[in-house]
Order: structure tokens, then sequence, then C-alpha cells
């Protein structure tokens, strides 16, 4: 789900033309359309034979995006939304994807998730930004996990894991793990999904390893 | 392609119909596949033998022959002949017109009934966008003959041309030419001339150079606050086709207010430190809070060599809270600040420029410090917020919720 209200761009990596989709998410939580209107099957697209994956996306029109800033969110009608998702889709997951600022909508995503994902870069103003988010979690009592992304090459495992535990005894927030910088991933420009399009890059490992680790705090919670 | 004829061949008999049909019209300085030459002749007698003779002439004026007897079986006959692969001593290795004449050579008399004719060039395609790849092929050059290529715009060459490259072994010459961005639009000629095979005629042809388009997926809006006073600062990067980034050119995006109607231009230049397209737009206190857009115009922005794009409009909305009470502080008090300010930060420049420079032999070692009075006061301005106070006490209503529902269904 592309939550990225004020700016959304997931649809380019799944390769969409923003201004052919019939319904987005706006119009749900805006309009009060039916959720899985905005709900997009992605498997034929992404050639997947197994498994389903459904893609909800935002609007790029400035009328839509200023509406929604206007008219403000609730938390029912979104957590509403979400439920129907799930139900009508069987969903296994529901993975929400937020703008990195503490925004009404960003509260809103934290408010109704049960697992609260922090994708961070280490450097001042992103770990200022993840202590704050951690802050507010914790308000709200929601679990909170902190991937570290993009860490300098030069750094070893060793020393980016004694990084990784730091940052989480002061945040008091679960490191899931970290990413190192990856020139590929940059330089993919986000013109399609990395792992469908690299499936034997180390990265893709990886990200299938934190898949790994986010169906383990499923089974934890 | 298909041409069609009508001859009588028979007294009183319908007369044939003969279509011809080409694979291709046009195709490189290749030999494989070639071009297919489909030859459907109806109101033939089954049982009756039919003679073709297929002539291409290339253009050195050189004619190949292929001869196809065959007896129909039934009032249709459809004869494939493949060129070069089935005329003896065929090639592709001019470019230009080949034309083709098909003879009915039996039943006599010998009669012509079908005509046609396919091109052959040097490059895969007659048009191309800036930034494709143009893919160059010839033969009939000597085994491992040095060839120089140009290329030339208005007779003059294009950056980096001429060329000279070998031919391979068996005398085929290729060569990709990722098209600069700056390459100037219109026909351009691509030549190539070897240093013993004098071809005639000489291997040389135009096509043309379209621009290219720009895309930009995402614009990046963040709120700073800078000597008091808030800036949205705006970036994108533009992307060609083949995935390099725009370095040249401007564009003004516009920056929306609330009431959706009222606009400011912002100018946007390209940073070579960060790579990307920056500008800035200073809020002022009495701008409106609320939800401002930020809208890069379909076709608004040009690398100045009339590439454009983005095709279809980029759009950030960004959330502009209200301004904070100042103090009121006199100019001179401000005016003394400003200066210590700057003093600070000139001193400061020169403390770590020389630690950097004294460092530098040294293992390097980045201190991340992040303020926790600052993180804590922040999130307490954050859970101040109304619209956070209303989505806590919703999760506590529905926690309240919960149990209730529990036990009813209990």
């Amino acid at each position: 789900m592309d939550m990225d209200l004020e700016g959304p761009g997931l649809h380019v990596i799944f390769g969409l033309d923003p201004y052919e989709l019939p319904f987005t998410l706006n119009d749900v939580l805006v309009n009060g359309a039916q959720p899985e209107r905005a709900a997009l099957r992605m498997n034929d697209r992404l050639h997947l034979e197994r498994g389903e994956i459904y893609f909800s996306p935002a609007s790029v029109k400035v009328e839509d995006i200023l509406k929604s800033l206007r008219s403000g969110f609730e938390l029912d009608s979104f957590s509403n939304a979400i439920n129907t998702l799930a139900e009508k889709f069987s969903l296994d997951y529901l993975l929400v994807d937020t703008h990195p600022g503490l925004e009404d909508d960003t509260l809103l995503a934290m408010g109704v998730c049960d697992n609260l994902l922090v994708v961070s870069r280490l450097d001042q103003q992103d770990m200022f930004g993840t202590g704050v988010l951690a802050e507010v979690a914790r308000t709200l009592e929601k679990p909170t996990h902190l991937v570290l992304n993009m860490i300098p090459l030069a750094l070893n495992s060793s020393e980016v894991s004694k990084i990784a535990s730091k940052i989480g005894a002061n945040f008091k927030i679960q490191v899931l793990g970290w990413l190192p910088f990856s020139e590929d991933i940059v330089s993919s420009l986000s013109k399609s999904v990395f792992i469908l399009t690299n499936p034997r890059h180390s990265m893709t490992a990886r990200f299938n390893e934190f898949a790994r680790r986010l169906e383990s705090l499923d089974e934890v919670n | 392609m298909s041409v069609t004829a009508q001859i009588s061949t028979v007294h009183g008999a319908p007369p044939l119909i003969y279509t011809l049909t080409l694979s291709t019209s046009r195709i490189q300085e290749v030999n494989s596949p070639g071009v297919t030459m489909t030859l459907n002749v109806s109101n033939t007698v089954s049982g009756s033998f039919y003679g073709f003779s297929w002539n291409v002439t290339d253009p050195s004026g050189s004619i190949r022959s292929f001869v196809y007897y065959v007896a129909a079986n039934g009032p249709f006959l459809t004869l494939a002949v493949v060129y070069p692969r089935d005329f003896s001593g065929a090639l592709v290795k001019y470019n230009g017109t080949y034309r083709i004449n098909i003879f009915q050579t039996y039943p006599n008399p010998t009669a012509l009934v079908a005509t046609g004719r396919f091109y052959t060039g040097l490059t895969d395609s007659l048009s191309y966008q800036r930034t494709a790849q143009v893919f160059i092929l010839a033969q009939g050059y000597a085994s491992n003959e040095n060839i120089t290529m140009r290329i030339l715009h208005a007779g003059i060459p294009a950056s980096g041309f001429p060329i000279s490259q070998l031919a391979d072994g068996n005398g085929v010459f290729s060569y990709l030419w990722p098209i600069p961005v700056s390459t100037p639009l219109g026909d351009i000629n691509v030549s190539l001339s070897g240093q013993v095979t004098v071809k005639k005629p000489p291997d040389s042809q135009i096509f043309t150079i379209l621009p290219t388009s720009v895309s930009i997926s995402q614009l990046v809006a963040n709120l700073t606050l800078l000597q008091g006073s808030r800036i949205a600062a705006f970036s994108f990067a533009a992307v060609y086709p083949d995935g390099s980034q725009a370095k040249t050119g401007t564009t003004t995006i516009r920056v929306l207010e609330p009431d959706g109607i009222t606009i400011h231009l912002v100018s946007m230049t390209y940073n070579t430190t960060v790579n990307a397209f920056e500008g800035t737009y200073r809020i002022a206190s009495s701008d409106p809070s609320g939800g401002w857009a930020a809208i890069i115009d379909a076709n608004s922005f040009d690398d100045v060599y009339g590439n454009v794009g983005p095709s279809t409009g980029v759009v950030r909305g960004f959330v502009v809270e209200p301004a904070a009470s100042q103090n009121p502080q006199t100019s001179t008090v401000t005016y003394l600040l400003l200066m210590i300010v700057v003093l600070l930060a000139v001193a400061l420049t020169f403390l770590v420029s020389w630690v950097l420079f004294f460092a530098r032999k040294k293992v390097q070692r980045s201190v991340l410090k992040v303020d926790l009075q600052s993180i804590e006061r922040e999130a307490a301005r954050v859970q101040n917020r109304d619209f956070f106070g209303k989505v806590r006490d919703q999760l506590k209503q529905r926690q309240q919720a919960k149990p209730e529902e529990g036990a009813k269904d209990g």
C-alpha cells in the first residue's frame, strides 16, 4: 500500500502508469470508495507464478493530494479499509509504505499497524527521525524494528553490529539487521522490482533473509 | 509489400492471378535471414506444370536468378524463395534498392508476372531517439580490412568521428553507436570506406536523429529551518531512457498554496555535488499553513538540447505548519547575533579543515551523535498534536472494546 499520499512513487517500481489507475487509496480514504477497488493484482505484471500480490496505489493528481491533505484522515476508515483488504484477499501480510516524516498519514499508519519497520540510514538526520519515531511508537505501544540501510562499504560487519546494538539500546528498539550500500540498487533507478530482475544478486539474498525475519516477527506476535 | 498481376494463359480459362509478398521491405547488409519472397498464384489447373524465374538486381547492377518449376495440385500455388539464400553467388553486400522481377517461363510465352523491391541499409533503423544505440552492419570487405567510419551532420563530423576499425575475418564490419544526448537533430549520414575494397555504390546511408525523453520519477520536498526562516527545499533526478542522468538544463516548478490557486515559481538548477536538480522556496511567516504541493508540469524540463520531460506531471505534497511565535528582538540585537553566528561558523570551518587536513593520514573515524533530549522534545511536539491525540484515543477505545467483545463472544 502506497501510503505516501504526499508524493507517491511505488507505482514507478511496478511499472504502472499512474494516470490509468481507476481507483487509488485517496478515493478510499477521502471519497469512501471500496478498498478492494483500489487494489491491483500484480501477479501477471510481475510474472509471478506462486502466491498472490496486490498493490494499492496512491493518486499522483495534484487535486487529490491537496484534497487528502485538506480533509485529514480518520483512523477508523483507514483501519476498516485495511481489514477489508485483508479479508477480501486473504492477505498474509499487508505492507504499508509511508513517507519519512511524522505527518498525519504516517501517524495513521502507525496507529493501525501491528509492527513498525523503520528503514534508516546511518546519518544524523535519519537517526534523529528514527529516535523521534521510536519514541512516538512507544506511546502508541507499537513494537518497532529498525533496519539500517545504505551502510558505507568501509564499515565491516562487526563494526556495524556494534553500532546497531548501540542504536537499538539507546532507542529501545529491536534492530532487525542492516543492508550495505549497493551501487547496483541505486543504478536500477527504481525501474523494476530489484529482486525479480536480479534474482541472483547478493542484495536479493539479503532481502530474502529480511523477509524470513519479518515472517518470524509474525510468529513471535 | 505485395504486388498483383493477372495473365490469361489458356483461351477460355480464368486468368492466373499473381500476388508477390515480401517478409520485409528493409534489411541490413547481412545474408541471413534475408528476404522471403512469396508468390501466390490463383486459378492454377491441378496437374499442370508452371515455371517461374526470380531475377533480383542488386544496387551494383548485378543480376542473380532462381528458377522454380512445380506442378499445381489445386487452384492455388504458393512459392516461397529467400534472397540471397536460394540465389547462386548472391550476397547482400551493397546498400540501396534491390529490384525483383518474376517471370513465368512455363507454359510459354515467358511473361513478367510480378515485381517488387526491398532496401538494404547500414543501420538497424531509419530513425533513432538520442541515447538509443545505432547498430551499423556491413559486409563485403576483405578479411581484417581497416575500415573508416564517418558520421556527419550537415557535413560536420559527430563528436569522436571518424573512427577506424577492422572488419572481422569474414569481411564483416559492425559498430554500436550510443547517440549522445547533445547530438544535433535531423538527418545524419553514416559512411564506410575500406582501405582496400572499393564498393560501388559506396556504403553510405542517411538516418534521422530525434529528441529523447527525460523521465522524473519523484520530486523530493524537505522543510528545513535556516536562520529562523522556513525553507522548502526541492530536488529531483532527471533520467534518460538509457538510465543516465541529465546534468544540464533548468526547469521551473510550481509551488501551490493550500488554497490550490496561489502559485510560487521555483527555479531548479543542477547541483553537481548531489547529482540532482535543486531549488528552494522561503516560506514567509505570513504564508498559510496546511497542505502545499510542488509540481513539475509535463514536458516542463528541457536539458538545453531539446530533450524534454516528464511525460506526465510529477507532484509532491508537503505540510506547512503554523509559524512558531518568535520573541521580538531589535534589529541591532539580531544583527549582532548574526555576526556572532557567522564568526563562529568561520572559526568552526577553520577548525574542521585543520583537523581534516592533519587527520587525513590517520584512520578516519566518524562519530554519530544523537541528542536524546532533542528527540524527546520533538516526540513531545508530535504527541501534542491534535491528530496524535485522536489516534491514541481511538486506539484506547478499541483496546477497551476488545475485552468487552471477547466477553460477549465467550
